[in-house]
């Protein structure tokens, strides 16, 4: 077969060391595919206040967060009451849902109709 | 009767943005849902309402001083383009989970060729056409209508059907329900002249131009309108164009300048001046636009403009400026105090793309590309405006020339450490929160 002869010379080729990277490099992401899970669906915020300050949610960070899923308790949800966005932690305690502060200064919020959550949080961005 | 047996020779799906730019100001600011949200605050006119504004009697295009008017509680917002193109990309990429065969058509709408997709996907086209907008809708934040259909020219029927958030499937058996009572003018391709000859030739419904015979089309008809009737009739003639675009992008530069003024020279400077800035930006990327538009804002915040087609794309300012001045005098009108100017470049293409043209215009306007190449390496150097054309002159040495913040959109204004007003990371961003 000619591709066989052809194939032989390839040996001589002098090519240094192997390149180990590329290979490797195949199992890596980057941190933009680390940090979003579904890119059309996520959008950020700048957090305003200290309510969050006990999850490590500080003023100025950046948060990542992924619209169009089911909240979890537990979970960091942004919210919307009376037409303002709140970042909290969503919790359900036998059968009733309520938004909880990471910060003592702040009471627990009980919706008085209905709780809307707008996006669930995926990350935190912090720049020095 | 009916032209097909089929249901869905082909499945084209068409997609459509509802109130496309105002939904995107809502879907980042939940403050502004239930009220009427007009963009185009830098423009001067409606760019896009809500279906709020849009109950009150705004329509696109109309000049703001009337918006107001018309509707008081308006909530007008400069456009904010960047945003725009980013929630558009989402759309072609949600579309693109299902099939590869998207065409971009424009900033807000997209069609899509779901043919024989049944079997990999393992639903129906309804189901898909279902899945395809519950993902737009809940994931981008805003609603979209959705129209399936044969072809384009029925997809379009469709997703205009039922308007706000409407999903309207029509399969090639039943067509004549939906064209029954369309009136010319609503079938995509078909203008204001055109129906107004058809009416006169006792035509006034899709129905009844799709019923005409072969003999007639032939007879009365040019070739695009021959194939709007192949198309209303259930056939697929218009092919999908798979490229993707760049033409929905603009480039703006607006800038209010103090003491206002009503003399012709300061305001065309000023006006020069933006037009340098922005050709600057389209270097920057690349970018060559095919339309121009410039304005002028008087201290009444009255604005008067005009849009411009180049013959070929352009990002030589001399050349536009050129234009610009030959058209002033029909906008500039001497008894008014002006306050700002802008220009905007519209229909971007990529640089370098163009066609030469017979007159060897083109041709002349590239021996300028290395006189700009040195203009931006010398601004890179030693400043913004080392080099600017005489034109613009005025501008330079006597007046302050100051951005108009309130024309511009939020997100340039609210930054994350590390971004800059040039370039800021590329994901919607909701605001702050507490």
């Amino acid at each position: 077969m000619k591709t066989s002869s052809a194939q032989k010379f390839r040996g001589m080729v002098e090519a240094g060391f192997p390149s180990a990277a590329e290979e490797e490099l195949l199992d890596t992401m980057t941190l933009e595919e680390f940090l979003i899970e579904n890119k059309e669906a996520t959008f950020m915020l700048k957090v305003k206040g200290d309510s969050m300050i006990d999850a490590g949610i500080m003023e100025g960070d950046m948060v990542l967060v992924e619209r169009g899923k089911q909240p979890k308790s537990g979970n960091i949800v942004i919210a919307r009451i009376d037409g303002e966005y709140t970042m909290k932690y969503y919790r359900k305690r036998n059968g009733k849902i309520f938004l909880e502060a990471a910060n003592k200064k702040f009471k627990p919020l009980f919706p008085e109709q209905e709780l809307l959550v707008e996006a669930i949080v995926i990350a935190v961005i912090r720049k020095y | 009767m009916s032209w097909s047996l089929y249901s869905f020779p082909r499945a084209i799906l068409h997609i459509d943005g509802d109130a496309f730019f105002a939904s995107c100001e809502i879907a980042l600011n939940p403050k502004l849902k239930g009220k009427p949200v007009v963009t185009g605050k830098e423009r001067g006119i409606a760019s896009s309402m809500s279906y709020e504004a849009k109950a009150k009697g705004v329509t696109r295009g109309m000049i703001l001083s009337d918006v107001r008017k018309y509707c008081p509680d308006a909530v007008i917002l400069p456009s904010d383009y960047e945003t725009y193109s980013l929630f558009s990309k989402r759309m072609y990429a949600v579309v693109r989970r299902y099939t590869p065969a998207v065409e971009e058509y424009s900033i807000d709408e997209c069609f899509a060729d779901l043919t024989g997709l049944r079997r990999p996907l393992r639903m129906s086209y309804r189901h898909m056409a279902e899945r395809i907008k519950h993902e737009l809708d809940s994931e981008l934040g805003m609603t979209f209508s959705v129209g399936l259909a044969p072809n384009k020219v029925l997809g379009k029927v469709a997703s205009k059907w039922k308007k706000p958030s409407g999903l309207t499937i029509i399969p090639a058996r039943d067509i004549e329900e939906y064209l029954r009572d369309l009136p010319l003018i609503k079938i995509w391709g078909i203008g204001p002249q055109t129906t107004q000859f058809l009416n006169k030739m006792g035509v006034a419904t899709a129905y009844a131009y799709a019923n005409k015979p072969q003999e007639w089309i032939a007879a009365h008809m040019s070739k695009p309108y021959k194939e709007i009737w192949q198309e209303l009739r259930g056939e697929f003639v218009y092919p999908l164009n798979l490229e993707e675009k760049h033409d929905y992008q603009t480039i703006s530069k607006t800038k209010t300048f103090t003491p206002p003024s009503r003399d012709p020279g300061v305001v065309f400077s000023q006006l020069s001046k933006n037009i340098e800035n922005a050709c600057i930006k389209a270097r920057r990327h690349g970018l060559a636009p095919k339309k121009i538009y410039f304005f002028l804002k008087t201290q009444n915040f009255d604005f008067s403009g005009l849009e411009l087609e180049l013959t070929s794309p352009l990002s030589a300012p001399h050349e536009m400026v050129r234009l610009v001045r030959s058209v002033f005098h029909k906008v500039f009108r001497p008894r008014f105090l002006y306050r700002a100017t802008g220009a905007i470049l519209m229909d971007l293409r990529i640089e370098g793309g163009e066609q030469l043209d017979l007159f060897g215009k083109v041709a002349e306007l590239h021996k300028w590309k290395p006189v700009y190449a040195t203009v931006d390496m010398l601004d890179g150097k030693f400043g913004k405006h080392t080099v600017f054309l005489g034109s613009t002159l005025k501008a330079m040495r006597d007046s302050t020339h100051t951005t108009t913040h309130n024309t511009a959109p939020g997100r340039t204004q609210n930054l994350f450490k590390g971004e800059n007003s040039r370039q800021r990371v590329g994901i919607p961003m909701l605001g702050d929160v507490k």
